[in-house]
Formats: C-alpha cells, structure tokens, sequence
C-alpha cells in the first residue's frame, strides 16, 4: 500500500530532521521544504499531488502560515480539497489538545504530544 | 541529620547555627517570579524538593533558562558580591516545593567575616560558572534531542523524582526552542523507552538510557559539583 505523501514546511532547523524522522516512523513519506519559495520550487517537477500540506508555525501568525497554505495549494495547482495544517508554536495551555478545523478543509493543531499530530496526518490523509 | 540542601549540609554545625535565625522554610508555587531583573536581591534560595530556574528575556520576547538551581543550588548568588547587587536575569519557579529563604544583609555580613562560609560559597559560585560554561557550549553544539535529555535528568537529579511536572511550552522557553522541537524530541526519547510524558507531566522511565541519549554535559557538570562540594551522600 502506498504511504500517504505530506509537503512540510518547516523553517526551523533544529525541529525539522526530528519531525521528519518522526513523520516518517509514523508511515508518511515526505517532501521537505524550507519556506514557501522552497516549497514551490521542490514541487515544481513532481508528477503528483501531495495528500496534504503541513506548515509548523514559525515567527508569523496562524493567520499569515494558514494564507501561506492557501497560496501554496493554489500557485500548485492541487486539489482544493487537499488538506492544509498548521501546528501551532505559541499558544495558551486550555488549547492544548485540540485539533481546530477553520475551513473546508483547512486545520490548526494545538499539539499536546506528537501522537495527536499523528493522528490527525492519518485521519485527514486516509 | 544532614540537610536536604547540599550547601546547608556541608556546612559546619557552628556556622548552621549562626545562620538559623535568618532561615526560614517556605513553599515556592510554580510559576512565582522571586526576583525580577534590576531589583535589589533580597533574599537567597535553598532549595530542598522544589526547581527554580534563572532565565533571560530578550526584547523581542524570548526565554531561554541560563541556570538550572535545585538542591545542590543556591540561587541569589549575585547577593554575595556587594550590598545593593542586582541582575539582568530573572528567577523563577519551575517545579512547586519546599525551599529555604535567607535575609540576603546578614548572609553577605557572614561571608564578609568568616572563611568556611566564604569558601563554601565560592565553591558553589565555581560550580555554578560549570553549569552555565557547560551549558553555553551545550547549545551550541549539541543537537535538541540530546540537550532534552539532559535538561530532564538534571531537572530530575535536582529534586531527586523521576517524574517532572511541566508543559512542554514551559520546557521550551526553558531550553530556548520552538514548542514544536521538544513535542517531537520527546517523541523520539518516548519511542526508545526512555521516558513517558503527555502535555505537563515526564516520567523518566530509564534513567540510564536517557543519559546514554544526553550529552556528557549532565554528567560532566555532575562531576564538578561533586569535586567542588562532596559527593551527594543524604
């Protein structure tokens, strides 16, 4: 059976070879990019639509990361239904565990471990 | 009965005497800010069971901890070099518990006029310069699975319990890190067997696995407390 295939942003250095390792033991293949103009031009040759985008919130707002997997889902051409995820950075504690759908198919996480991130990839990408 | 406290247990009972009237035991809460930066230090910490730490915020907003204190620890130390000393850094409580608080006037009057207490404080101030030497070189050079693991066992080590009551918000401010980054290395840490956690709780489940995924910075530290001030033996 094929593994779902995920394109990550992640502007973090230390967090990203950890949440790919992670993303991976957890049965997901990865594309992995730096920002937005990376993500752009890692998917620019690829022959398939990733199953889902998943931006780690870095330095900006949910707000501004969530516009930025809206652009990049429409500058690629995916399907409109590709899910888009962002796990928040900064966040009160009462929203810890708590997966948030904000649009059709739009998502923030408010990861209180990694299981719950990986459960949410799984439930989305299946 | 030897003290809780490393320092106060390596004193001897003459000077302990002299120092108990300026000695009071307290409960430290989680979160309680015990010196903001620029003010005067006031009083000294002993930790017995509880974790403080020393932080820094810069200005666009961010912590990291400089000083991890428990009860091998004293935390004020800055006090000792004058009068009216302060600090850019703040001290906060980490972990709830009990601690012993000193008037910071008659402490520094001690350490002015007699050599046990000024050679014991001086050891400690020597390896308190250990940890922070240690843990500069730490993050740099070592990579955020490692400098996890041994942030939980010198935070473990310091209140002598296996499980840590923390959020992993609180763990990354400490460590200077994206929430992200100790959410997946406690992943990984959790994958090996090393520890359980879920979001404000840690439970080292094996100890000797965790230091074989630290670094050698806990136990190189380790080492030079227990050259500076005796072997941990209460």
């Amino acid at each position: 059976m094929q593994k779902p295939e995920i394109l990550l942003v992640e502007m973090d250095d230390e967090t990203r070879p950890l949440l790919r390792q992670n993303l991976m033991i957890a049965g997901f293949e990865v594309i992995i990019s730096l920002d937005e103009a990376d993500a752009i031009a890692r998917m620019q040759n690829q022959t398939k639509y990733p199953d889902l985008i998943l931006l780690n919130q870095v330095g900006d707002s949910i707000e501004n990361f969530l516009k930025m997997g809206l652009r990049l889902r429409s500058q690629l051409a995916f399907p409109a239904q590709t899910p888009i995820v962002v796990i928040a950075d900064r966040f009160e504690e009462a929203l810890s565990g708590q997966n948030q759908q904000v649009g059709a198919n739009e998502y923030v996480t408010y990861p209180a471990d990694a299981q719950q991130l990986m459960d949410l990839l799984h439930q989305l990408c299946d | 009965m030897a003290h809780r406290n490393r320092l106060l247990s390596v004193m001897s009972p003459q000077l302990y005497q002299k120092l108990k009237p300026h000695l009071t035991e307290i409960y430290l809460e989680q979160g309680t800010i015990l010196h903001r930066p620029t003010n005067i230090i006031e009083y000294l910490y002993f930790p017995i069971d509880c974790l403080l730490s020393i932080t820094i915020t810069t200005e666009s907003g961010n912590t990291a901890e400089t000083g991890l204190v428990g009860n091998r620890d004293l935390l004020g130390i800055n006090a000792f070099m004058g009068s009216a000393e302060t600090t850019q850094t703040e001290y906060i409580v980490q972990i709830s518990g009990q601690a012993i608080r000193a008037d910071a006037p008659p402490l520094l009057a001690e350490f002015d006029t007699n050599k046990e207490m000024r050679d014991i404080v001086l050891r400690y101030t020597q390896a308190l310069i250990a940890q922070i030497s240690q843990t500069t070189a730490c993050n740099r050079l070592h990579v955020l699975e490692q400098r996890l693991a041994r942030w939980l066992l010198e935070s473990s080590e310091r209140i002598e319990k296996d499980e840590l009551y923390l959020t992993q918000g609180f763990i990354a401010d400490m460590l200077g890190v994206r929430r992200a980054g100790v959410t997946q290395s406690a992943q990984a840490l959790q994958r090996q067997g090393l520890i359980q956690y879920r979001n404000g709780y840690v439970k080292i489940v094996d100890r000797s696995g965790l230091e074989s995924a630290a670094c050698e910075c806990f136990r190189v530290v380790i080492d030079e407390y227990d050259r500076l001030l005796g072997v941990h033996d209460y």
